[in-house]
Order: C-alpha cells, then structure tokens, then sequence
C-alpha cells in the first residue's frame, strides 16, 4: 500500500484530496454556504434604523432590505443577511412579523464590498422584539453586537 | 445569459420554487440527497477509474466492474440530478450568475463524454473484454480524465456561492 504512495499518480491524487479538503473546510460553517468571512468585516460593526422595503425569507440564507434616512436627509437602501428559515423560526421570527413599511433597527456588520449590504446579527422589531438574525459559527460573538435596547 | 437568468427568476418566483426556497427543512433535505447521491455516484465512478487505472481490483475484470457498479452509479446520478433540478428552482436565480455556476456544466458534459467514449469504444475492446494483462493506454487515461473532471465539478460547484457574479 505505501509502495503506492510513490507512484507519480499517487502523488497526484494525494495533492489532489488535500487541495479538495481545502476548498471542502473553507466553506464548512454554520450557515454551509459561505462563511461570515468571505463576505462580511468584523471591524465594521454597523447599527442601521429604517423601513423595510422587502423581506425575502429564503435558503440558504434571508435578506432584509430596509430604506436608511441619513442625517442629510437621503435615503439609502440597505440589504442585511438574515439566517436560514428553520433557524429565524426556532427563534420566533415568521414572514407575518416584517412586512414593508415596519420599522426596523439592525446590528451587524458590514460587506467587505463596501456597498450597502451587511451581516444583521440582531433585529429590533417594530413590536419591540428583538430576534437574533445571524448565528454563523466564525461571526463575530453576539456580545459585541449586542442590541442596544432589550 | 439574461435568458437563462430570465428562466431561472421565473422559476423561483413560482408557488413552488417560492414553497421550497421558503421551507424549513425541505431545502436542507433535498442539500442532502444532492450529497448523498453524489458520494453514492462519484464515489463509486471513483472506484471504477482506479480499477481502469489498474490501481483497485485488478483481478476482477473490467466488464465484471462495470456492470456491477453501473446500476448503483446511475441510481446515484439520478438522485443528484433530480435534486439539482429541485435546488435550481428554489435558488436558481441567485447561482446562475456565478462564473462557477456555467463551468461546472461544462466539467460535467466533458465528464459525460468521456464516459460515453469509453463505454461505446473502449469497453468493448477485446483486450478490456477478454480481460487480458495488458490493456489498450486510452483505457488508463479515460479513468484518469474521468477523476480530474470529476473533481474539477465537484470544486466548481462548492465555489458557486464564493464566486459571485
């Protein structure tokens, strides 16, 4: 067996599964399509308060869109990562509960990108609820983007 | 492109592809049996390249491989396939537009190619048929482009979601 190690296709096939383990393990978290990482700043905290816009309840991932009204008077719309729907259901949240025109404050972070998209970790709801939206394994704890009112 | 996407919007936008994209757990199990049927296929394709490779089984003869594995290999390749089709009209939309998304068809065409070359010509070559010591060379490179193509599909559609478009 470990003759065959030797062999120039062995040595293929061993380089082979290990570039296969690579690209398998970088994309192992949580939320198993891509990791907080490959899109998000963890330096970029972000808190964002507006209306929401649309709110897609989707796999693998949600999203919310909210329109922000910056001090100057223009609004930007925002997109926001939101878990995958069987975790905002463990955690109480249903489609009933955001519908365009609510409220809505967001803690998270922001795209590496720089556009107006970001990771939403916790969601204050129009009824005062706060949910938390993000859960991914190599996110940021919760702590640090913990919601200002409770 | 905007065909496709076109294509791919409406399908999602369907009550069905919505019901789905929207599920709690038939999203995640259909993920599943995308994998399942994928290690079920690719596993066993795997296999039968090492054994056209000359480095697994060699004394079982190819045709004995082959029609042994082959129900289990298409029984697994369906499974992915309808699965594919299921998480393309929940998410179509949203992976089309990744450059990983067409590449990865091309890896599984190419892939399908060679297949069906070696199948209509090269598995019905006497030496492969006869099962004698030495066999033709196109014998080993088939096996050989077979787990590269396979492979490159695989990685092409883990990095659809990491290549956006």
């Amino acid at each position: 067996m470990l003759d065959h190690l030797k062999t120039p296709l062995a040595k293929a096939l061993v380089a082979l599964a290990i570039a296969g383990a690579g690209v398998l393990s970088a994309s192992a978290p949580a939320t198993a399509h891509h990791a907080f990482a490959a899109e998000f700043d963890a330096d970029q905290p972000i808190e964002i308060k507006g209306v929401v816009t649309k709110f897609k309840l989707v796999n693998p991932h949600s999203w919310l869109y909210l329109d922000v009204k910056a001090a100057d008077g223009s609004v930007t719309n925002w997109g926001v990562e939101f878990s995958a729907p069987n975790a905002l259901a463990q955690r109480g949240l249903s489609k009933a509960d955001v519908k365009p025109g609510d409220e809505i404050q967001i803690k998270g972070y922001r795209s590496k990108n720089g556009g107006p998209f970001g990771y939403s970790v916790f969601a204050t709801l129009s009824d005062g609820r706060v949910i938390q939206t993000g859960g991914a394994q190599d996110a940021p704890s919760a702590a640090a983007a913990a919601p200002v009112q409770r | 492109m905007s065909l496709i996407l076109d294509f791919a919007q409406s399908l999602q936008d369907s009550g069905f592809g919505t019901a789905l994209a929207e599920s709690r757990y038939a999203f995640p199990l259909v993920e599943a049996a995308h994998l399942l049927g994928l290690s079920i296929s690719v596993g066993l394709i795997f296999l039968t390249d090492l054994r056209l490779i000359g480095r697994f089984l060699t004394n079982v003869p190819i045709p004995v491989v082959l029609r042994q594995l082959r129900p289990w290999v298409l029984s697994g390749f369906a499974v992915t396939f309808i699965s594919g089709v299921l998480l393309f009209i929940a998410e179509g939309a949203t992976v089309v537009i990744s450059p990983a998304f067409p590449a990865k068809f091309v890896f599984i065409a190419l892939a399908g190619l060679n297949a069906l070359y070696f199948e209509l010509r090269l598995a019905r070559l006497a030496p492969v048929v006869e099962h004698q010591a030495v066999l033709p060379v196109g014998v080993r490179y088939a096996g050989l482009a077979s787990i590269g193509l396979w492979t490159a599909t695989i990685i092409a559609g883990r990095l659809i979601p990491y290549l956006p478009g």
